[in-house]
């Protein structure tokens, strides 16, 4: 009795893994979840066996519990969404099919609450640390974003737009993508600016890649490139320039600002069930103290 | 040595473990499988309307909270957008036939100078309040996907409608008449 309960627990300690340990390939691979499975399988049979010899009620509890852990730790593996990352720009609320709710991102970075708008509820989600929400984890991972400021030559403050972002009227750049330049790979953003009819490519430079650059002098801050095109995707005289954080620069008719800041994001990871996790445990619990008991009361493993 | 400790839980005990199996998929599969959810605008429907301030063209700090208990229509624009001028007037015709039945059109200029902002009123004939959003938060917190974008806030302060577009005056009408005579 005693080798299969610690099995069971193993298989269970698996699972629990999966909620210390949210997000983590290793709980998506095939070759993971088979063999939890297959440890789930040996411990049934072993759980027939001590049924037959005079555990019936424990074994059975025990391979209910462990059974439930295993399939919602194997659904949570191979059928849960992979783990994702929500970006919003700041004062943005970004919906969420998997959460079934939306993030509402903070107005400010000095604000660090993301918060998660459900129709049961809300739940903030801070700094430091992770939320649970149904079956998902939540935490949060900063990241640099950019904050532009356009100006017209004249110093007319213009619309930054940027039409396939994940916030049409944001002026900040999530920089959701990588791009390849110079063989350094870095973070890249697009805006508009429809009152000028302008189309602005941003690739941000961080402090140590700025410190490559031998065409600025970044003096440790970060650095933006910008490539200005007009509407039909066609560059503009002048139009390539680099704004070192937080200094205006002029480039292509436009005068722009970068301020590099650091906003949060938010991960979510799919965890296994939490009421499957409960159940589980509370059968697994339940066995391995009938089962102790038995064998103290009997003084001995029957039919083992 | 006892009897066989079974308590005649075989068969029970075979039909609870593929019940509470059946149980998890089910739970799982509810649990993971997409919802189809509102987008944009019109997803803020039924939601307290989310708070935002902005500078009037005095240059007078105005927030959604100071017209607590009126039916507001929130309009986001901007001078460059065309739909928005075509929509400017019926939105003005709606702030004046509704105005004494405490409806309030708030005009949100999205990231240009209160000059601009004031001449671009101006030459329209507006006179419903135009605020000047030059850092465009409010375009993000009203999930707008272009411009214009329309927010009717119902006087409990839950929106009512979202629109994403330019609306003509029947359409606006048709929002905001309802509201009023709720009263």
């Amino acid at each position: 009795m005693i080798p299969f309960l610690v099995g069971c627990a193993a298989i269970a300690c698996a699972v629990v893994a999966e909620i210390f340990f949210p997000g983590r390939a290793l709980f998506q691979y095939g070759w993971y979840n088979a063999l939890l499975a297959g440890a789930a399988v040996l411990c049934a049979i072993r759980a027939a066996a001590l049924a037959r010899g005079g555990y019936a009620l424990p074994a059975v509890l025990a391979i209910a519990g462990t059974g439930t852990l295993a399939i919602a730790g194997i659904a949570n593996g191979l059928f849960a969404p992979e783990p994702s990352l929500a970006i919003g720009a700041p004062g943005s609320t970004v919906r969420n099919d998997d959460l079934r709710g939306a993030l509402v991102f903070p107005l400010s970075s000095t604000d660090p609450i993301v918060r998660l708008v459900r129709g049961d509820g809300t739940a903030d989600v801070g700094p430091a640390g992770e939320r649970f929400a149904g079956a998902f984890a939540l935490w949060q991972e900063p990241r640099d974003v950019v904050a532009v400021d356009v100006s017209d030559a004249r110093g007319a403050h213009l619309t930054v737009t940027q039409p396939s972002g994940n916030s049409f009227l944001s002026p900040v750049l999530t920089m959701p993508t990588m791009q390849n330049v110079a063989g350094m790979t870095l973070p890249f953003d697009t805006f508009a600016v429809p009152a000028a009819h302008r189309i602005v490519k941003a690739v941000l430079f961080d402090p140590r890649h700025a410190a490559m650059l031998r065409t600025v002098d970044a003096a440790g801050k970060s650095a933006v490139l910008f490539a200005v095109d007009d509407e039909e995707d066609r560059p503009v005289v002048g139009g390539l320039g680099m704004a070192i954080d937080g200094r205006t620069t002029a480039v292509g008719g436009l005068r722009v600002r970068p301020l590099v800041m650091r906003y949060p994001a938010i991960r979510i990871a799919p965890v296994p069930l939490p009421l499957a996790v409960g159940l589980g445990f509370a059968l697994l619990l339940g066995a391995i103290a009938l089962g102790l008991s038995r064998r103290n009361l009997d003084g001995a493993t029957p039919n083992t | 040595m006892s009897e066989p400790y079974t308590g005649g839980m075989n068969a029970r005990g075979v039909w609870l473990g593929i019940g509470i199996a059946v149980a998890v998929v089910i739970a799982a599969v509810f649990f993971y499988m997409p919802s189809a959810q509102t987008a944009g605008p019109a997803g803020l429907v039924g939601r307290t309307a989310p708070g935002f301030s902005a500078l009037d063209l005095a240059g007078r700090p105005v927030s959604l909270a100071d017209y607590r208990g009126k039916i507001v229509v929130v309009n986001l624009w901007a001078s460059w957008c065309p739909p928005c001028r075509a929509e400017m007037p019926d939105l003005q015709k709606l702030a004046t036939a509704f105005r004494s039945r405490g409806v309030v059109v708030l005009g949100v200029d999205q990231g240009e100078s209160a000059q601009r902002a004031r001449a671009f009123a101006d030459a329209l004939g507006i006179t419903y309040p135009v605020l000047v959003d030059d850092g465009q938060q409010s375009g993000g917190i009203y999930a707008a996907f272009g411009l214009p974008t329309t927010i009717v806030v119902g006087r409990d302060g839950v929106v009512v409608k979202g629109v994403d577009g330019p609306l003509a005056y029947a359409e606006m009408q048709a929002v905001v008449a309802p509201l009023v005579d709720a009263k």
